[in-house]
């Protein structure tokens, strides 16, 4: 299918679309009696990262940077030091708007590096670990991608039965009031009811170097947020 | 159904959605994400206290004084399979101007030697809104047939590998084969004088860029 714009010239919004929308926010909640929520897109294309995202280097070891690729497709850049366990991660600086059992993130990321763990979705506090989670990790000594959940105080992960590899993939996380699930590439890959976040979240998204001596890279190109 | 993603509005999840970007050029400031670049003299970029005007590039007398906006080389856009709808107007005189949008490759130089694929008014066709594009060695235009004026238009330019498509408005007024370019783009609006006519001015309001 070939890649559509927002506003295309005979159909805004578009081949699910059988209506013409007078604006977006309709486009996106059809219903004129509800009132629209929390919703956020980023593309990850320009000349630099938006201001509105925090970055960070855990660990600071030497080498790490955030940055635009110039490259087709290639979107943001995150990079790690050289050191284990240094990190890089864009995040929201703890303001959380959204709402830990009536949210959805979707968003296209890709792990580079081998000796490498890729954290993307939700995150409840960049102070301390132990908060609440419901992310896609995707770890180079596992086998699989999983969904990790924490609900401030235990995390646990379930399989998405797909191995790890280092392309891009759509992934859709939808934390609800009775499971937390994830799909990718269109396809529903886990339903996971325990330790499921409690507190509001905001999106993040961090790459961990699990080896001395190289710089860790991951991609990502699009993040969409919001609260059903 | 509803679907409250905009990703599910463009596409369904099964396709991974190539790069993107979207600027409604609206707020006190433009956004981080484009660079002003002042090739020659020093232009004004300023975002419009007017209604539906967006952001305006004006350049300064300097002679061939010519300024822009860019992504400051980082090139995300395929020179084969790529799209860019910008709606754009000129302000003022539009004779001995260049104010168009597009995809370039290299932004520190606008010459013939620069990959491009620009749209707009060029001064190459005065009197009609044209498309230039340059394969990194040479250089041409092709007409529209559409008249310039001063009001908002639509203009979509499309980078597929056999040629490159201008339409404006919705309508398709011109296919170019000759002198593509062929390697990876950035996006950029930019405003330029030829000579010293005075400043020229550019507006824009709308950008979208995506790879196919």
């Amino acid at each position: 299918m070939p890649q559509q714009s927002g506003v295309t010239f005979s159909n805004p919004f578009l081949h699910r679309a059988v209506n013409v929308f007078d604006s977006l926010e309709l486009a996106l909640e059809p219903s004129p009696t509800t009132i629209p929520k929390t919703h956020f897109v980023e593309w990850f294309s320009g000349s630099v990262l938006d201001s509105i995202w925090t970055t960070s280097f855990p660990g600071g070891g030497p080498g790490n940077s955030i940055s635009m690729s110039d490259e087709v497709n290639g979107g943001l850049s995150l990079i790690t030091g050289t050191d284990a366990n240094d990190q890089a991660e864009i995040f929201f600086n703890d303001i959380r708007h959204y709402e830990p059992t009536a949210c959805v993130c979707i968003f296209i990321t890709k792990r580079i590096s081998v000796s490498s763990q890729i954290s993307v979705g939700f995150d409840g506090s960049i102070a301390t670990s132990i908060t609440h989670h419901a992310r896609l990790k995707n770890r180079t000594s596992d086998t699989n991608t999983f969904l990790e959940t924490r609900d401030g105080t235990t995390p646990s992960e379930t399989t998405t039965g797909l191995a790890i590899d280092t392309n891009f993939h759509s992934n859709k996380i939808e934390c609800g009031s009775a499971d937390v699930t994830l799909t990718v590439d269109g396809v529903l890959k886990v339903t996971k009811t325990t330790n499921r976040p409690s507190a509001k979240l905001m999106p993040s998204m961090l790459i961990s170097n699990l080896l001395v001596g190289t710089s860790r890279e991951m991609r990502i190109r699009y993040y969409e947020v919001f609260n059903t | 159904m509803t679907v409250r993603s905009l990703y599910e509005q463009l596409f369904p999840l099964s396709i991974v959605m190539g790069q993107r970007v979207v600027d409604n050029f609206d707020g006190d400031s433009l956004n981080d994400r484009w660079f002003e670049r002042n090739l020659i003299g020093s232009s004004i970029y300023i975002m419009e206290d007017a209604v539906d005007e967006g952001f305006s590039i004006t350049t300064d007398n300097t002679n061939n004084s010519l300024g822009g906006i860019d992504f400051n080389s980082k090139r995300q856009y395929a020179h084969d399979a790529s799209v860019l709808l910008c709606i754009l107007r000129a302000e003022g005189s539009t004779s001995s101007a260049n104010l168009a949008t597009g995809f370039m490759r290299d932004v520190t130089s606008h010459g013939e030697g620069t990959e491009q694929a620009t749209m707009g008014v060029l001064n190459d066709i005065a009197s009609n809104f044209s498309i230039r594009t340059s394969d990194g060695a040479v250089r041409t235009a092709m007409t529209s047939g559409v008249a310039i004026d001063t009001n908002f238009h639509l203009h979509k330019l499309e980078l597929t590998s056999t040629n490159n498509l201008y339409s404006i408005d919705g309508v398709l007024k011109a296919t170019k084969t000759d002198r593509r370019p062929d390697q990876n783009m950035q996006p950029l609006v930019f405003a330029q004088q030829v000579g010293t006519q005075g400043g020229r001015e550019v507006r824009t309001r709308f950008l979208e860029a995506y790879n196919t």
